[in-house]
């Protein structure tokens, strides 16, 4: 499958196409007893196939009847290059966990220990923008009653994240 | 079980008239004792902000055209416009022609001296505003094709050609474009009653819609060279006039979809004479345009009711395929009280139909589909047409129209007055995966489902995205769990069809996400964020949940069919659908429509705490308290009962003994009296009074498991008036002879709540959905 979305013409869509438009979500909750960011990330499982297709592997199907090893291995590749946790601009190690399917959806599940409170902590999320001009990822922090929610576009993809966020005295 | 007020109110049956006010102000008084009530004057007033107000403020006033019960009204009227269509279509360079005859008839009340046409194909001018409609700007990152056809490549110039405009004696009528609407000025006013005939020409160049993903286009199939054509937007279409727009001429940006009105149609479609072609009405000359073989087959199709008959093959089709005829047929279809005409026209198609029995008429499934489609295709279109139309019918009207077609195109799903495009590939070597074949089985559910919403139940699409989508995509939910239990062997080993939309605990996520990205469900659908669970998701949940859970599906399902019934070939709007799931109800739902539809509010119920109490025959201090403020001893009060939780700094341990008349003699002789004049009444031993929280703004009514020391359990349901008076908290109180183990709120997870940590007593530690991955792997 190729998509040639050209970008002005993005607006014309197919009220309901494969799915009604291109919006993944990422959601980051942070566990202060551990000191562990859990994070979890849904997106539409075409749109994924057909990045890691044009990505990696033209052959690549994502099907769960299908042996799963490769597609652990090229889907944490993928996630390695298109969200990235930095620090000071150094970008932080993330242990992958692994994905599971949910009808049209594939999940991913990773999570990262964080030792101290972050300093001038940024996320940057262009997952599916190498595909989609018009893809919209939804990231959102959560930590206690705490809530912090960030939209990434293709022209604005990496945010900082406020200091005071991460409150280790809590 | 009992309320605390009931037992209190009971002991001051004997007292005066002036007493019993007084006594009642006392009580009053003591129970609010525990509510911190307190305010000074520097606090100002407010208006009625309950979430139980009415909604008049919010709803169109009734009147003579559309009823305060939310039915047509006595001067309902709605305009008639009939099209007579030639069309051409030019495979070898994807034009098409079309030269049209609209009879329109003013049944408005009003003179008209103008009409407005959509043209819709306006969107894809090379100039078009909705080509700039997003405001996202620049892209650091591009694919080739993409930066290519964005800032190199001269734009694909679709639009309008229109050739002529003009009335029945060949004059030229005025016309004026503005974007995808044209206006026509009439040589004299059209009066209410009367009828303008006229004829417009016209073509334009047909799209790729696989490349830009429209609803309308050709897919290339570059092995063979052939293309498939799904045509629709493709004339000039009337715009509706009514009572409540006016004239509906909000510009198409590409979102908002269709306002149309009903009419008869009479279209001749000329195309190459190897196609074969399926459309909007009925095929007039089916000896003309098909060979003696698919004729007898098209004939044994009308009363075949167990399985499809194939007009062509895949081997007929694959045959066709090779030769690329420069003979012409033509196709004559007729449709009566139709909104809108479409067709789908190829060599590459393959053609199934069946009948299947609504009522006393026969419907004809038909399936249209290209190779590429198959083995999926043959397997499970039709299927799906034949569940749609009858789990469809059953929860609004039979099915009227004589046919119902599926037809396979690349990547979209787009629905037209008896005919449809659906999604749903197979690879190459014919391997699918399930997300494949149930988004194919739901989408053309979903498509035919639009036939009842928005075809025949005619909302105005473009100004209520949710009013069809979120109807349909409710009874589509209704409609695959039906598939799911006609078609085991579909869902494999799966206990249900797998509905991506519908089950409560599919919208949470969107409803508890960031508020800055959610819009009501009353918005327009050129300016939500999020269209597929605003207007799709949000709304079937909603209504999903009002049938299961609020009103229950007896009156569901009654209210929901006389929606159906009274709106059928009609025009309503979102206040007829509120006030008729009312009138024919008569469940007050003035409060869920004004929470779930016009604000973007979530549910969240918890149990805050419980405390067990115990009766005495003394007071507790703040009961003396109360009474000395009152300049009033134990000795003035009638018969009264005490109560008092364990914690309390007066509570002795023997109240937890025994019976509750062994601590209170009021009680034990009020109970006496009654044995002896023959009464049977039996005391329950433990009294709990539950607190409820609601961190969430909707109300919803407080679904609770009771789980007892004997390990019965009890299902409770409050209704949502509970939370009238207090949208915070309020307290329940069980009155039982057993010793209740635990507390569950909303057990069935019906409701949406969208944070269940707070929903058990004593609180139980919930797995995130993330532990419960890690602890699955750790396995």
């Amino acid at each position: 499958m190729t998509h040639v979305l050209t970008g002005l013409l993005c607006g014309i869509v197919g009220i309901l196409s494969t799915h009604n438009f291109y919006v993944s979500t990422t959601s980051i909750r942070f566990v202060p007893q551990d000191k562990i960011l859990q994070i979890t990330v849904q997106v539409f499982l075409d749109d994924f196939e057909a990045a890691l297709q044009q990505d990696q592997n033209e052959t690549i199907k994502l099907n769960s009847k299908l042996p799963q090893d490769d597609i652990d291995r090229i889907t944490e590749d993928y996630f390695r290059e298109n969200l990235l946790f930095m620090e000071h601009n150094d970008t932080l190690n993330f242990s992958f966990l692994g994905k599971v399917y949910k009808n049209d959806v594939v999940v991913v599940y990773m999570e990262m220990k964080l030792d101290s409170n972050p300093q001038q902590f940024s996320i940057k999320n262009t997952i599916l923008f190498d595909l989609l001009s018009d893809q919209k990822n939804i990231i959102h922090l959560k930590l206690g009653s705490k809530r912090k929610s960030f939209l990434a576009v293709t022209s604005k993809s990496e945010f900082q994240i406020p200091e005071d966020f991460f409150n280790f005295q809590n | 079980m009992q309320t605390n007020h009931q037992i209190k109110y009971n002991c001051t049956m004997d007292m005066t008239k002036l007493k019993l006010f007084f006594y009642s102000f006392l009580f009053f008084q003591l129970s609010l004792n525990a509510q911190t009530y307190g305010d000074s004057l520097s606090t100002r007033g407010h208006e009625n902000n309950n979430k139980f107000k009415q909604l008049k403020d919010k709803l169109a006033t009734p009147n003579s055209y559309r009823t305060a019960s939310g039915a047509p009204g006595r001067d309902y009227y709605q305009q008639k416009v009939d099209y007579d269509m030639d069309i051409e279509l030019d495979d070898q360079n994807q034009k098409l022609y079309g030269e049209e005859t609209i009879t329109y008839t003013n049944n408005s009340p009003d003179a008209l001296s103008y009409l407005w046409l959509q043209l819709d194909q306006n969107i894809r001018k090379k100039d078009a505003p909705a080509l700039e409609k997003n405001g996202e700007g620049a892209e650091p990152i591009l694919r080739v094709e993409t930066f290519v056809s964005t800032y190199v490549k001269e734009p694909f110039d679709g639009g309008f050609n229109i050739e002529w405009v003009k009335d029945t004696n060949g004059d030229p009528l005025e016309h004026t474009i503005n974007m995808t609407m044209m206006r026509v000025d009439l040589p004299r006013p059209l009066k209410s009653g009367e009828q303008f005939e006229f004829s417009i020409k016209w073509w334009y160049n047909i799209n790729n819609h696989v490349e830009n993903r429209a609803r309308s286009g050709f897919e290339y199939f570059p092995k063979d060279g052939n293309r498939a054509f799904v045509i629709a937007q493709f004339f000039p279409r009337l715009a509706v006039y009514n009572d409540v727009e006016g004239w509906q001429n909000h510009q198409f940006w590409g979102n908002g979809e269709f306002a149309l009105n009903f009419g008869d149609y009479s279209v001749r479609l000329t195309v190459p004479s190897d196609h074969v072609v399926e459309a909007t009405g009925q095929l007039q000359n089916p000896k003309d345009v098909l060979s003696r073989q698919e004729y007898k087959r098209y004939r044994e199709a009308q009363t075949s009711f167990d399985q499809p008959v194939m007009i062509v093959t895949q081997t007929e089709a694959e045959e066709r395929e090779k030769n690329f005829s420069q003979k012409k047929s033509t196709w004559e279809f007729k449709a009566t009280n139709v909104r809108d005409f479409a067709f789908a026209s190829s060599r590459k198609f393959i053609w199934e139909m069946m009948a299947v029995k609504l009522g006393q008429k026969n419907v004809m499934a038909v399936s249209l589909y290209p190779k590429e489609g198959n083995p999926l295709w043959e397997e499970y279109s039709t299927k799906a047409v034949v569940q749609t139309l009858k789990t469809y019918s059953h929860h609004t009207f039979d099915y009227p129209y004589p046919k119902a077609v599926s037809v396979h195109a690349k990547n979209q799903g787009m629905e037209y007055p008896m005919i449809c495009w659906n999604y749903g590939r197979p690879e190459e070597d014919g391997s699918y995966s399930d997300s494949t074949k149930f988004g194919m089985i739901s989408v053309i559910i979903h498509e035919i489902g639009h036939n009842f919403f928005p075809m025949i139940v005619n909302s105005d699409e473009r100004q209520w995205g949710w009013m069809d989508e979120g109807l349909d995509t409710f009874v589509q939910y209704l409609t695959e769990q039906d598939f799911g239990k006609k078609h085991p062997e579909s869902i494999e080993n799966m206990e249900n069809y797998p509905s991506r939309r519908g089950d409560p605990k599919k919208i949470i996520k969107y409803m508890s996400g960031d508020q800055s990205f959610l819009a009501p469900i009353m918005s327009n659908p050129e300016n939500v964020y999020q269209l597929g669970p605003n207007a799709y998701g949000k709304p079937a949940t909603a209504l999903n949940i009002l049938r299961e859970t609020v009103m229950g599906k007896k009156l569901f399902d009654h209210a929901f069919k006389t929606y159906a019934q009274r709106w059928m070939f009609k025009h309503p709007t979102p206040a007829d659908f509120f006030r008729t799931m009312e009138d024919a109800s008569a469940v007050d739902l003035d409060w869920f429509w004004r929470g779930w539809f016009y604000t973007t509010d979530f549910v969240d119920i918890g149990v805050k705490e419980v405390n067990q109490f115990f009766v005495s025959d003394e007071p507790s201090s703040e009961v003396k308290q109360m009474l000395e403020n009152y300049g009033m001893t134990q000795a003035d009060l009638p018969p009264v009962v005490f109560t008092m939780v364990e914690d309390n700094e007066d509570f002795k341990s023997e109240y937890k003994a025994g019976n509750p008349t062994d601590h209170s003699k009021e009680l034990k002789s009020y109970m006496d009296e009654k044995t002896e004049s023959g009464l049977k009444l039996d005391i329950p031993k433990n009294f709990y009074e539950i607190t409820f929280e609601k961190p969430g703004g909707l109300v919803m009514p407080i679904i609770v498991d009771y789980t007892y020391a004997d390990g019965t359990k009890e299902r409770v349901r409050y209704p949502a008036q509970v939370w009238r008076k207090n949208d915070n908290e309020v307290k329940k109180v069980v009155a039982t002879n057993k010793e209740i183990l635990s507390i569950e709120v909303d057990p069935d997870q019906e409701t949406a709540d969208v944070d269940p940590t707070n929903n058990s007593w004593p609180k139980t530690q919930q797995m995130s959905e993330f532990d419960q991955f890690k602890a699955n792997l750790k396995n």
